[in-house]
């Protein structure tokens, strides 16, 4: 049977990710008793031998499946770092067939073509294991399809990507190679209210914090109070 | 003037000892007061996603790793500078790190650039002049290009990734070193 490895790359501990989310949509999209996988999150693999083990799952699976969010330019550091040490284990395994490669990646952004470059990197590291990359869903509006998938805003969305990734369990299922290029999805609303409705979400959770919009747009950096290592330098 | 470069302590091939020397160089020349501040996982972290730097406590990290002290150097430096090894046409990790530990400098109510892309903008009243330097050994074009197009998709950070070439290096330099400062 198939080893397939789904990786969640959310740089988030305790909060909800959409992530994790599409992740879950995946699995229910899988045929019943077809297929096994194994799932590894890269925010818990803290400890060197949680690595390994997640790196030998991967040296060993014959297709991995990696979700994760554009944050503060493209990877989040610490699925970053979990690529750059699994390298090594994945270059050396001798394997027959090359391992198969898929990126789910989403972006808070209104434009899905922000999610574009951190597809990218994730080819470019399965260049560099000899893996074989075959596409990546990509897709704007992340956050809202967390918490508003349900609603009329995002019903469509999210109609979509449950069948993009019906499309990539089937091509996993079966082995075929019909998808050969990139799919893209983005929330149908205008930029003006999606940026209205992203913000009213920020004010919403600021107020849960007794803060004002105001509060939240304080233009100071401050420094935290607990004692800190000296910098070297 | 103050000048900040921030480092990857694990990455530091021939190209990067090249590249620092020439930028130190023409830091002092430029008079400028410089501080190195190497950057890597443990004693810092990565950013959670917790965005309690938006609407908890704004402008202020939940994490006290001591990450605040470089934020407090960076936004008060005139020029800052990442050396950054190419990894899979990214940054590395740890200078990933430093980036997004930038978060509690940014706000959470996002703008239109002129081109119409979505971005956020800062919450400090002024930011450093800001130039990213990517390096590596072997770089594979499309690596060079990714990087290059990463960064370019940000709009207001100078980029650019050091491939020997001295010439072009200082030339880049020189322009980042002649900008007027942050125009808001």
């Amino acid at each position: 049977m198939k080893q397939i490895l789904l990786i969640n790359g959310s740089p988030k501990i305790n909060e909800k990710s959409t992530s994790a989310m599409l992740l879950e949509q995946l699995k229910k999209s899988f045929a019943p008793a077809a297929l096994t996988w194994q799932e590894v999150s890269v925010r818990q693999c803290a400890s060197p031998s949680q690595r390994q083990n997640a790196f030998k799952s991967m040296s060993e699976a014959d297709v991995i499946v990696v979700a994760y969010p554009l944050y503060h330019f493209c990877l989040p550091g610490v699925l970053m770092k979990f690529l750059e040490e699994s390298q090594e284990t994945l270059k050396s395994a001798s394997r027959e067939e090359p391992i198969l490669f898929y990126a789910l990646v989403n972006c808070g952004f209104p434009e899905v073509s922000s999610c574009r470059e951190p597809a990218r990197v994730l080819r470019s590291f399965c260049r560099q294991v000899g893996g074989e990359f075959r596409f990546s869903i990509l897709i704007s509006g992340g956050p809202f399809l967390l918490e508003m998938g349900e609603t009329v805003f995002m019903r469509g969305l999210m109609h979509k990507v449950d069948s993009s990734l019906a499309v990539l369990a089937r091509e996993i299922e079966s082995g075929s190679r019909e998808n050969k290029k990139d799919i893209e999805l983005q929330p149908k609303m205008p930029k003006k209210l999606y940026l209205t409705m992203l913000h009213q979400g920020w004010i919403q959770l600021g107020k849960e914090n007794g803060l004002k919009k105001k509060d939240l747009l304080m233009g100071q950096v401050r420094q935290n109070k607990m004692p800190a290592p000296p910098l070297s330098s | 003037m103050k000048a900040l470069i921030i480092t990857d302590p694990e990455h530091q091939t021939q190209s990067y000892e090249k590249l620092l020397d020439m930028v130190l160089r023409d830091l002092k020349e430029g008079n400028y007061e410089t501080e190195l501040v190497p950057v890597k996982l443990d004693p810092y972290g990565f950013c959670q996603g917790c965005f309690q730097c938006w609407v908890k406590t704004p402008g202020e990290c939940a994490l006290h790793d001591g990450m605040d002290q470089v934020i407090e150097k960076f936004i008060h430096s005139q020029k800052a500078v990442f050396l950054s090894p190419v990894i899979f046409g990214q940054f590395s990790s740890n200078i990933k790190l430093a980036v997004e530990r930038l978060l509690p400098a940014e706000l959470p109510f996002f703008v239109r650039a002129d081109d119409g892309e979505t971005m956020a903008p800062y919450r400090a009243p002024v930011m450093p002049d800001q130039l990213v330097i990517g390096y590596g050994e072997y770089l594979e074009a499309e690596d060079v290009r990714l990087f290059n197009d990463i960064i370019q998709h940000r709009k207001v950070i100078d980029h650019e990734v050091y491939q020997g070439d001295e010439k072009v290096f200082h030339s880049h330099f020189a322009s980042f070193l002649a900008k007027a400062g942050d125009p808001r």
